[in-house]
């Protein structure tokens, strides 16, 4: 049985034109095959996917991987990364002061070094060589920061703490030990980190020699001065041959020695390195 | 009075380093580290901090000959 066709009912969805009004003269779902999505509703940030199994659109929306964020809007999508970006500034403080982040800085990696050890005083011609200063420790503080906020830096000069704020310090390196006698004295204890993401102690100065006693014309020859993580070391005193050098490189533990001049030194500065 | 830098990271005899002494209103922040006041005669490394008794105390005392001039 079929149904008559209504040729008034039709002729009041075409206009003029004779063309049809989508709106009203369709009704159903256009499929895919007929050049329609066989959708009718969605939700934000749903994509139309093609498919070649069964030709079809599918409704989907985009994953985030790794260090990326999706914002579904209306009619929108936002992509973003949530991963610290890298560094593209570096300020390094050689003398105290203070660092104030940038508006926009929220992240910021600090390097903090303290100031080396020195020399003990020397002894004298067949004794002992006092022992080398020790490095200044160092911290690293990688991590968040308030934007728009002075942080308070000190730098140690020999033997001395840097500190950048209380977010990342260092104490210096010690001062090598007097020797007693003929024996050589012991090389100075490096500083340490003592607040920061990483915490590094600095290398201990070498032992001064040990002197022969009967033999004034040859003391004991001299120490190195241990090392920061920047190296810098100085080295120790070889008598008429060699001084021995002040620490260098920030935080390097001075040299020892025993034969003046040229016996003595002091450790290097430290530093503090912003990187943000 | 002085003011030492007390750094508990770093053992000396049964206590802390004294690790810097700086007049007092020069002190300044230093993570992980105190300022306690202390005599005017302390110096760095030559004493240590006793969180036993929260007394800083002398090291014992090293022989040194006279340096050469």
């Amino acid at each position: 049985m079929t149904q008559a066709f209504n040729l008034s009912q039709f002729a009041n969805k075409v206009n003029s034109s004779g063309q049809a009004d989508l709106t009203t003269a369709v009704t159903g779902t256009l499929p895919v095959a007929n050049g329609g999505t066989n959708q009718t509703t969605y939700t934000n940030g749903q994509l139309l996917i093609g498919n070649t199994t069964g030709n079809t659109l599918t409704k989907a929306t985009l994953t985030a991987g790794s260090n990326i964020s999706i914002t579904n809007g209306a009619g929108a999508i936002t992509i973003a990364s949530t991963a610290a970006g890298g560094f593209s500034n570096m300020q390094v403080f050689t003398n105290p002061g203070t660092f104030t982040t940038p508006s926009t800085t929220t992240q910021i990696k600090v390097t903090v070094v303290g100031g080396g050890g020195g020399s003990s005083s020397p002894g004298g011609p067949g004794s002992g060589s006092p022992g080398a200063g020790g490095a200044g420790g160092a911290a690293i503080y990688v991590g968040p920061v308030s934007a728009s906020t002075p942080y308070a830096v000190t730098v140690g000069t020999a033997n001395n703490t840097s500190s950048f704020g209380a977010l990342a310090s260092a104490t210096g390196g010690s001062n090598g030990s007097a020797r007693s006698g003929t024996t050589g004295g012991a090389g100075g204890a490096g500083g340490t980190g003592t607040a920061g993401t990483l915490q590094v102690q600095g290398s201990y100065g070498s032992n001064g020699g040990s002197g022969p006693g009967s033999t004034p014309v040859v003391p004991g020859a001299g120490g190195a001065g241990g090392a920061s993580i920047f190296g810098g070391g100085g080295v120790g005193q070889i008598p008429g041959t060699l001084s021995a050098t002040p620490g260098g490189n920030y935080g390097g533990g001075g040299g020892s020695g025993n034969t003046l001049p040229g016996a003595t030194s002091t450790g290097g500065p430290g530093v503090v390195i912003v990187e943000y | 009075m002085k003011e030492a830098l007390i750094s508990p990271k770093e053992p000396r005899e049964t206590g802390y380093r004294v690790a810097q002494v700086v007049e007092q209103g020069q002190t300044f922040e230093v993570g992980g580290c105190f300022w306690i006041s202390c005599a005017d005669d302390v110096v760095a490394d030559q004493f240590w901090y006793d969180p036993n008794d929260k007394l800083i105390k002398l090291f014992s005392v090293e022989v040194e000959d006279a340096p050469i001039t």
